[in-house]
């Protein structure tokens, strides 16, 4: 495990009224994520993957405990200054692209740069070096209706890795991809996390994803049930 | 950001195009009303002050108040005198003395008997002193069809159709039986110049009839006078606030309270019903605007709700990426205008496109009826836009103003979604 600590939970409570009783999906989960690592949260469906990922990712609070990404405490920072977490720092994959239909390749990878603010050249630039990294140069001006499964979900690995953040969140990122494109895209995310150090934070259930994984944390009803590196 | 949000909003075009196709009709229609009520306002102020108001109008008190029955017996006696003395208070008016009577008018055969009578009523106006604007004012000049415009004092024109029901041609003499300003009987023969069809129903159809001031002065035992003087701003531009200065001064300095017999002055919209009718078509244009903004706010809002649930995922993704709910709401508001200002470019081409044709053609609303009104006020029986320079801009206020409220409304949704669920909602 590296020295520096991106991600530190502890005593994490996460809980939700249900009709009259309270579902709680995440119990006193304590664990760290350093720099770099290349790690997936597996389990069964209701297991807490995807919210401890909503968590981490500052779309959710803890209801007890505590959670830091990046030295922001998650339960104390306002909605402006979660987006604000989310913006500069952590890039998004999910299992269905979300890509935008009415903007090109190019322009859909462009989009979070705009929300930072930079300059027309450094946009250029910075998707130019995006798309390359997945491979889709040649794609720049299609729209995403044109383009297969596998690469849709390439332009949003490019689109939540164009602003090169310290963290990136996948949930189910191959779930809709066949055996053949599911391993490009891991080995794409695999070599970025090489090549630029970004930690990546995986929720799967699949077999394919957790080849790749470095370390594996294993969720069932909401508890940490195994932590192995690899 | 503008420029990512323009190339949205142009290619998405179940975005786009219903908006914008509101907006453009709502404009549109708008610019047609603005207009026609700038070629139609001027056109009806213009005619009726022309025909019947002026826009200063002096009578004795009595003549006012009983001016509904025409009382000869209340004229201004001296009209004349009142007219040199208002042309050197006020250099910039004309001042035109009109007297209106009623009779009958008894159109005799080949042998001089009686063939036919018919009530007539007559405007008295200068129709023969060369350089007089009466015969413009008054339209007679560019209403001739057979004959010639008066050119003795006891010449008169008649419309067309009156001509026409009464079997009557140029030159035939006929005898307008009247009562003098004394009250006893009057006969006069007058020769018929001219026919005229105006293109004002109340005036072709009723049965007007015009002759020379001063053949009525004599027939009507009244030398010097008329039932009223009219006055007239020399650029025929009117205004409430030039005139009421004339009133004011004539009110001050020539009436006598609780004289009847005495000059009392009116502006042209407090004549007849003007008052209300200008402060209508004033009115007019804003409560269109407000129509069409809340009809356009109320589609673009539904527009906007429905946007809303099909960039469902759009506005998700771009909250969980980290762009603020402010600034995913304002970039919508930035959309709408956008969106308005789209369709309010080309909805004002539109309008103005059809302003011009009512300018350049028309609308003969003659077989509607509307022109006779009956109470002094005149449309022409073909009614013009024109294109006025609110026509430009007008179109703006219900354009920009209704796409953005409806975005205003619609777009709090965003304020109410909670980013907690985001992953799940993207997923689906």
């Amino acid at each position: 495990m590296t020295e520096v600590k991106l991600i530190h939970a502890h005593d994490l409570v996460k809980a939700y009224p249900v009709a009259d009783r309270e579902f709680v999906a995440l119990k006193n989960i304590s664990l760290e994520i350093g720099k770099g690592e290349f790690t997936g949260l597996v389990g069964p469906s209701g297991s807490g993957k995807t919210t401890l990922l909503n968590v981490i990712g500052s779309l959710d609070i803890p209801s007890s405990g505590s959670v830091t990404v990046l030295d922001s405490k998650i339960e104390a920072l306002t909605h402006k200054q979660a987006a604000q977490l989310r913006n500069l720092h952590i890039g998004f994959i999910f299992q269905t692209y979300n890509l935008l239909p009415v903007y090109t390749v190019a322009e859909n990878v462009e989009f979070p740069l705009l929300l930072l603010g930079k300059s027309t050249d450094e946009r250029k630039d910075m998707v130019a070096e995006a798309l390359e990294w997945v491979g889709l140069t040649e794609k720049a001006e299609m729209r995403p209706a044109q383009l297969s499964g596998g690469e849709s979900q390439r332009v949003a690995i490019a689109r939540a890795m164009v602003k090169k953040p310290a963290l990136v969140l996948a949930d189910e990122p191959t779930a809709n991809l066949d055996a053949k494109n599911s391993h490009h895209i891991l080995q794409t995310m695999e070599k970025l996390n090489a090549e630029l150090d970004t930690t990546f934070l995986f929720a799967t259930h699949d077999e394919k994803v957790m080849q790749y994984m470095k370390r594996i944390i294993s969720l069932e009803d909401g508890e940490v049930v195994k932590d192995e590196i690899k | 950001m503008i420029k990512f949000l323009i190339a949205g909003v142009l290619r998405d075009r179940s975005r786009s195009l219903f908006p914008i196709l509101t907006v453009f009709i709502g404009t549109a229609i708008t610019v047609l009303m603005a207009g026609y009520i700038g070629g139609v306002m001027p056109d009806m102020i213009r005619m009726s002050a022309h025909l019947d108001a002026g826009h200063v109008k002096v009578t004795s008190q009595g003549y006012f108040e009983d001016r509904t029955q025409m009382p000869l017996d209340m004229a201004l006696e001296d009209a004349e005198e009142i007219i040199v003395r208002l042309e050197n208070q006020f250099p910039d008016m004309m001042w035109k003395a009109r007297t209106r009577f009623g009779g009958l008018l008894d159109i005799p055969d080949e042998n001089g008997e009686t063939k036919a009578q018919t009530t007539v009523s007559a405007l008295a106006a200068d129709l023969i002193t060369p350089g007089s604007t009466e015969l413009d004012y008054l339209k007679i000049r560019s209403s001739i069809q057979n004959g010639s415009l008066p050119s003795d004092a006891f010449d008169i024109i008649i419309s067309q159709s009156m001509a026409e029901s009464y079997g009557l041609a140029i030159g035939d003499r006929v005898t307008l039986m009247s009562s003098t300003i004394n009250g006893s009987m009057s006969f006069q023969n007058f020769r018929i110049a001219g026919t005229v069809v105006f293109g004002v129903t109340a005036l072709d159809k009723g049965g007007a009839i015009f002759t020379d001031i001063e053949g009525a002065r004599m027939s009507l035992d009244m030398e010097g006078g008329s039932t009223e003087i009219l006055g007239f701003f020399k650029d025929d531009e009117y205004t409430g606030e030039r005139a009421q200065i004339v009133t004011n001064w004539i009110n001050s300095n020539m009436s006598v309270e609780g004289d009847p017999y005495s000059p009392i002055a009116f502006r042209f919209e407090d004549v007849n019903e003007f008052a209300a009718m200008m402060q209508w078509a004033g009115a007019f244009i804003f409560i269109i605007s407000g129509v069409f903004i809340a009809i356009m706010f109320i589609v673009l809002w539904n527009s906007g709700l429905m946007n809303g649930l099909r960039r469902y995922g759009e506005v998700g993704l771009r909250l969980a990426i980290g762009e603020a709910k402010g600034h995913v709401y304002r970039s919508m508001l930035v959309e709408s205008t956008l969106i308005g200002t789209i369709g309010t470019i080309f909805g004002t081409i539109l309008g103005l496109f059809f302003v011009y044709l009512l300018q350049e053609y028309g609308v003969d609303i003659s077989g509607m009826g509307i022109s006779d009104t009956g109470n002094g006020i005149y449309y022409p029986d073909v009614i013009r836009g024109k294109i006025i320079p609110a026509c430009f801009y007008i179109g703006f206020v219900p354009g920009i103003i209704a796409p953005f409220l409806g975005a205003l409304v619609s777009g709090r949704g965003i304020y109410k979604r909670q980013t907690a669920s985001l992953f799940k909602e993207l997923e689906t």
